[in-house]
């Protein structure tokens, strides 16, 4: 996947200012950017899934324009074909995990699924072992749970990318392992790109092929695996994936 | 005896169900706007569309009647262009009550609406949902339940309502002389009995209402949804 973004937003809060001025370029499949939190990760994910305009700049997968400021391009967030998985996985909580896996594939007022949809719906709840829980609320189900759940639900709409936001932060810290490994074994099954933001050092040795550092709103570092130990500044949790695996498992 | 409590109490029923309607939708369709656009003068718009709530009535129904009168600006061009004559009338009593229910709904429903955790929007729309399928498959069905409480306090509202009601649609009996304005005219003429069977009835329907509403608000569904 290639991946083209730039992006220029000024934020204003009670008199405070934050500007994100992001530039970056990506041939890889397994994008984590990484940073401290309120260095504009998730405002920058946001702007690429179009739930947010930039002021200026340009966003493109694949040649596909998706936003041009020049141009005044913004294809709204329905029509990117991203799929998006929240912090807190933004289950509908009025809909079961069959519900919410089906939901983008329901068709006209009478929310019907077809066959087709039927079947991929029943794909989904057996790749993500959630066949006894289809019919549970996301309010009855643990973690882990939700986040297959948010996992399947994304998926179910064959995005041409994947989004995610701190995927693994609301777990704990053992299930945090284990989902890290389902995590890689899924995105060789699937081949999606993925873009992925976390203040977790841990989850960059696992699924980074390619790194970016954003600190107050600006990208400091860019570089593909395997990443370097020596790291100019804002650092100490690059060291420590440098570190290997004995800092890693800590 | 019977026929004297009947009879305005069905009209009071048919006029507050109609006014509840209109609330319904214009609250929605307000409360939705204000807490999902930003605008200038969002919150001046804020203070007219609660207005209602703290006016008294006969304020609000001399506004009305200035304003729906034959020569007034809205009932001049009703009257002119559809013949319609809204002063004196039940679909009068209908208007009234819902100006004055109509903060009701809306408040309840901004406060439902805002309550909504916007990434469940985004979701939906990351999930190619279009805005009109994220708003009825996503925002309403989680404001629901904040939004039907404030319907039924805006009915028990419009239930009551009395200065509004009376200053546009009069006291005709049998046609816009409601519950209320029946116990009025009962107890102005002395007739203790009427006015005594019109208080007891018009209790226990707002009693009624209350409860059911209490209910519906901190009904399993909502405590359900919460995680």
């Amino acid at each position: 996947m290639q991946l083209e973004l730039r992006i220029i937003k000024d934020l204003h809060a009670r008199g405070r200012h934050f500007r994100l001025d992001v530039d970056m370029r990506t041939d890889s499949d397994a994008v984590v950017i990484y940073g401290p939190s309120g260095a504009g990760k998730s405002l920058t994910l946001q702007c690429l899934a179009g739930f947010v305009a930039p002021d200026a700049g340009r966003i493109s997968i694949d040649g596909a324009t998706l936003f041009e400021a020049a141009q005044r391009i913004s294809v709204p967030a329905r029509e990117r074909g991203v799929g998006y998985v929240f912090q807190d996985y933004a289950l509908f909580p009025h809909l079961t995990v069959a519900g919410n896996i089906g939901a983008a594939l329901q068709q006209g007022w009478l929310r019907r699924l077809d066959d087709a949809a039927r079947a991929r719906v029943e794909d989904m709840l057996r790749l993500f072992e959630l066949q006894d829980l289809r019919d549970s609320y996301p309010s009855q189900l643990s973690g882990g749970q939700r986040q297959r759940t948010a996992l399947a639900r994304a998926l179910a709409t064959r995005p041409r990318l994947l989004l995610l936001d701190e995927p693994f932060a609301a777990l704990d810290p053992a299930l945090r392992e284990r989902m890290r490994y389902e995590f890689v074994e899924l995105r060789e099954r699937f081949k999606l790109p993925m873009v992925l933001i976390t203040h977790d050092p841990a989850d960059l040795q696992s699924l980074a092929r390619e790194l970016v550092v954003i600190e107050e709103g600006r990208v400091v570092r860019h570089e593909m695996a395997p990443f370097q130990a020596e790291v100019p500044q804002g650092a100490t949790a690059l060291r420590v994936i440098a570190g290997g695996a004995g800092t890693r498992a800590a | 005896m019977f026929d004297e409590a009947a009879v305005p109490l069905l009209l009071s029923l048919k006029v507050a169900g109609w006014a509840t309607v209109l609330a319904l939708v214009a609250g929605v369709a307000f409360a939705y706007l204000l807490a999902r656009v930003r605008f200038f003068g969002r919150e001046v718009l804020d203070a007219a569309l609660t207005l209602p709530m703290v006016m008294p009535p006969t304020v609000l129904g001399y506004y009305l009647l200035v304003l729906l009168g034959k020569r007034g600006p809205v009932g001049g061009w009703l009257q002119e262009n559809f013949g319609i004559n809204l002063i004196f009338t039940w679909q009068g009593a209908v208007i009234a009550a819902a100006f004055v229910a109509f903060p009701l709904v809306y408040k309840a429903a901004r406060a439902a609406f805002e309550d909504i955790d916007t990434n469940l929007e985004r979701a939906g729309r990351s999930l190619g949902f279009s805005e009109l399928k994220v708003f009825f498959r996503v925002t309403l069905p989680l404001a629901w339940h904040g939004i039907l409480a404030g319907a039924m306090l805006a009915f028990a509202r419009a239930l009551g309502e009395f200065g509004a009601t009376l200053m546009v649609a009069g006291s005709l009996p049998g046609r816009t002389q409601t519950l209320s304005i029946a116990i009025y005219e009962a107890v102005q003429a002395g007739d203790d009995a009427t006015a005594n069977n019109l208080v007891i009835i018009a209790s226990v329907i707002c009693i009624i209402v209350l409860v059911v509403a209490g209910r519906v608000l901190q009904g399993g569904y909502r405590r359900a949804f919460r995680y």
